[in-house]
């Protein structure tokens, strides 16, 4: 029979026909079964794809191929991101999490970024095998874990009695980082502790408990506390660990793991160090004054740890004291970038730590917020640098009963800096300073981009541009780069709009004649061609325009320019005559750009370009204010 | 179905059965359809069907017709249903009994939905498959199917321990 004729009306169906075909097909069977593993995976993964989680976590013990396929599925199902590119965000999803991240090192997915959204409790089974994943990670695979919310401040009321099993675990997932040469560490202590520390403190003080569970409350710091305090200091490890050694780098920093306490980290980033990894090697650190005295000791372990080319410190309630007490014992032999932001330090222990990286500093941005600094001597020497930013928000002078700092410190060369960030105090000392060191010719060389930050309490422009004036009459033959201070930026958001109003009016009266008809400046900034002026919005009925106009006529070779908030009706009020005079006095300009001044449509752009005409306009942008 | 004048299909297999099906029963069969659609004249020669054989596309066919007229599912609502097939598992009682057969048929069942393109079969085959594993332990699936547990014992401990706090919950 090597035709059958089928009938297509369900009544007259051949079940018999069917029967015996289904009956010869089954003895053909026994020759070549067609078993589950013969359906192609595309075909697995649709089966497993209408199974829930636990299902397929049985799945993965059944054979390799239904372990790769779980895990294939679990991953689509929890990740946000499951791309060839090897790289995968694994969220949100607690039960799932630890499964995820194996079965991610199992295809071999290399750059792994998990948010932890787990409990407390959770996370203690989690951490530990974690860890040992960890242990098993290929020296290419970057894992990043998001930790933040773990330990909320429910959990930890919850959490009351657990302390030491909590630390163990971290214990443990930090020093499986560590022997892997983990490079990235971020540490902060959450927010929900220092809430509890800060109440419990306030409890101290005697004033009314607001806090639902006190006791539950103050038995967990008390034993949060002793469980620190009991533990020994960390030896500070003398050597350090190369990349090409890093198994004297694990056992070094296992020696180190029986001494650390941990911090409550929600951020981990274990990336272990290869040859080439390490430039970007960096550690952010954020703690509360409540921690410093629990956390300090292993911190400072870190610090020191080696191969971190890049220290955050964010710390804002350490008192001076402390800093004193931290700065020191803080060596970084590969230190590049240092971020510091804090208040009520004194300028001079950062002098010194920042004197003792000298070698290795190539960029810094200091915060001091409310810091004291001296009258002068704050600059850090600057061999290396390329770009410092020193920022304080108020002007207050060195206190009296401190060490004074050394009048001139070493700091005579900044060939390499390309970008200076300053507040208006500070730059007439600095200029002032570096321009009495009689040895030197060079006076920043490499400036490029000068940034300028107006204090609320001292919007005096005049000195400012006094001191960038003399700085570009200097005479400084041969080494200024071809964009030698070319990029002036003038920070003046934390300044009043009247206040930066009338100073800068003043300034530009004192400095010009006009007739009424003519205005001519009487100083003039050559080398600046790309300006910016960041002020707060300004009221239609200033006539900030015009001011703006005037002070434009100070720099002939303007090409880029960019300003802050200006109202729509200010703009419009001024429009054509406004721009007519700008071209006058700066025939090079290329660009404008309005911050914080949306259009969307153009309409505005459109609008206003209709009035401007200059000869090199290329466009009219507005921007977002940065 | 009023259509006037059935258009019948031929069609060979791998084992060279051949069937001569209405089209619109053929139809059913995405692949099908699109050959039948890239061949505007009338051709007497069957279409080649090489992956199937005669057994399998007999139970194809039985499933075709019963579902004969009722309308293709759209690419619209393939979305809609991905969705729903994540959550249930339910089969109609005629779709039960139909793929109440062995496990080789099954299988062979799905890989022919798969190359036909046959959709609401081929969900049916796998919804199957999943009823069968739902819950059963790793030893049980092995049995069921016949699976060598291809792990080292290491392995095996080491996936076990992975995955003993995830069996708890």
């Amino acid at each position: 029979m090597s035709e059958e004729s089928f009938h297509t009306s369900s009544e007259d169906l051949p079940l018999n026909d069917i029967e015996s075909l289904h009956q010869e097909w089954s003895s053909r069977l026994a020759e070549h079964s067609t078993g589950i593993l013969s359906l192609p995976n595309e075909l697995l993964v649709r089966i497993f794809g209408t199974l829930k989680d636990k299902e397929l976590y049985s799945h993965i013990r059944t054979c390799r191929t239904f372990h790769v396929l779980s895990i294939h599925v679990l991953l689509q199902r929890h990740s946000n991101k499951h791309s060839s590119s090897g790289r995968i965000h694994i969220h949100n999803s607690p039960t799932f999490i630890l499964p995820a991240i194996h079965g991610a090192l199992f295809l071999d997915l290399h750059d792994i970024s998990i948010l932890f959204a787990s409990h407390i409790f959770r996370f203690l089974t989690e951490a530990r095998i974690l860890t040992e994943i960890i242990e098993r990670m290929t020296q290419n695979t970057r894992l990043s874990l998001n930790m933040k919310r773990v330990g909320t401040s429910s959990d930890i009321l919850l959490f009351n009695g657990n302390v030491s099993k909590l630390v163990k675990a971290l214990q443990g997932l930090m020093d499986a980082a560590l022997k892997k040469g983990c490079t990235t560490l971020c540490v902060f202590s959450t927010a929900a502790f220092r809430k509890i520390l800060v109440s419990t403190k306030s409890e101290a003080r005697g004033q009314p408990e607001k806090e639902p569970k006190p006791d539950r409350l103050s038995g967990f710091v008390h034993q949060l506390r002793n469980m620190f305090t009991k533990s020994r200091p960390p030896k500070l490890r003398e050597e350090v660990p190369d990349d090409a050694n890093l198994s004297a780098a694990a056992s070094a920093s296992s020696n180190i793991g029986n001494d650390i306490v941990p911090i409550f980290p929600s951020h981990l980033d274990v990336f272990p160090a290869t040859t080439t990894s390490t430039r970007d090697a960096s550690i952010t650190v954020s703690l509360p004054l409540l921690f410093a005295n629990f956390f300090l000791d292993w911190t400072l372990s870190l610090f020191n740890y080696g191969s971190f080319t890049k220290l955050v410190l964010l710390t804002t309630q350490f008192g001076a004291d402390i800093w004193h007490d931290i700065l020191p014992r803080i060596r970084m032999d590969n230190l590049k970038h240092f971020s510091f932001s804090g208040d009520h330090i004194q300028p001079y222990d950062l002098l010194l730590f920042l004197q003792r990286h000298s070698g290795t500093l190539e960029y810094i941005s200091l915060d001091l917020g409310r810091s004291y600094y001296p009258h002068s001597s704050w600059m850090p020497p600057s061999y290396n640098i390329v770009h410092a930013e020193i920022t304080a928000a108020t002007s207050r002078f060195h206190p009296p009963g401190h060490p004074e700092p050394p009048l001139h410190p070493p700091y005579s060369d900044f060939s390499d800096l390309q970008l200076l960030s300053l507040n208006s105090r500070h730059i007439p000392w600095f200029l002032d300073s570096i321009t009495s060191d009689t040895k030197s010719t060079q006076y920043l060389p490499n400036l490029s981009d000068f940034t300028i930050k107006l204090l609320p309490d001292d919007p005096e422009l005049d000195e400012v541009f006094e001191s960038i004036l003399k700085l570009t009459n200097l005479e400084n033959p041969g080494y200024r780069c071809p964009d030698w201070l070319s990029y002036l930026r003038v920070n003046a958001k934390s300044v009043t709009a009247p206040s930066f109003h009338a100073s800068l009016g003043a300034y530009i009266e004192k400095h010009s004649t006009d007739t009424g008809t003519v205005f001519t400046p009487k100083v003039s900034f050559p080398t600046i061609h790309k300006l910016r002026l960041g002020f707060q919005s300004m009221s239609a009925d200033l006539d900030i325009l015009n001011l703006i106009r005037r002070f434009l006529a100070f720099f002939p070779n303007m090409r880029h320019l960019q300003f802050g908030s200006i109202g729509r009706d200010t703009l419009k009020k001024r429009r054509g005559l406004y721009w007519q005079d700008v071209r006058v006095h700066c025939p090079k300009l290329e660009v404008v750009v309005f911050d914080g001044f949306r259009d969307p449509q153009r309409r505005w752009t459109t609008w206003l370009g209709g009035y401007i005409r200059f000869d090199n306009m290329c466009c009219l942008a507005p921007a977002r204010i940065v | 179905m009023a259509a006037p004048a059935t258009q019948q299909i031929k069609i060979r297999c791998n084992d060279e059965k051949e069937f001569t099906v209405d089209r619109d029963v053929l139809e059913r069969s995405v692949l099908i359809k699109n050959m039948l659609e890239d061949v505007t004249e009338q051709q007497d020669a069957p279409i080649p069907l090489p992956n199937v054989s005669g057994p399998v596309m007999a139970k194809v066919l039985e499933y075709c017709t019963h579902h004969r007229g009722e309308p293709l599912p759209s690419a619209d609502t393939e979305q809609s249903q991905d969705e729903t097939r994540k959550r249930t598992t339910d089969i109609s009682e005629w779709d039960q009994k139909f793929i109440t057969v062995d496990q080789e048929m099954l299988f062979e069942i799905i890989l022919a939905a798969n190359y036909l393109d046959i959709k609401s079969l081929l969900d049916v085959g796998c919804k199957t498959v999943a009823n069968m594993i739902k819950g059963k332990t790793p030893e049980e699936i092995r049995k069921l199917f016949n699976i060598v547990n291809d792990f080292t014992p290491e392995e095996e401990a080491q996936i076990k321990k992975e995955n003993e706090w995830a069996e708890d919950r």
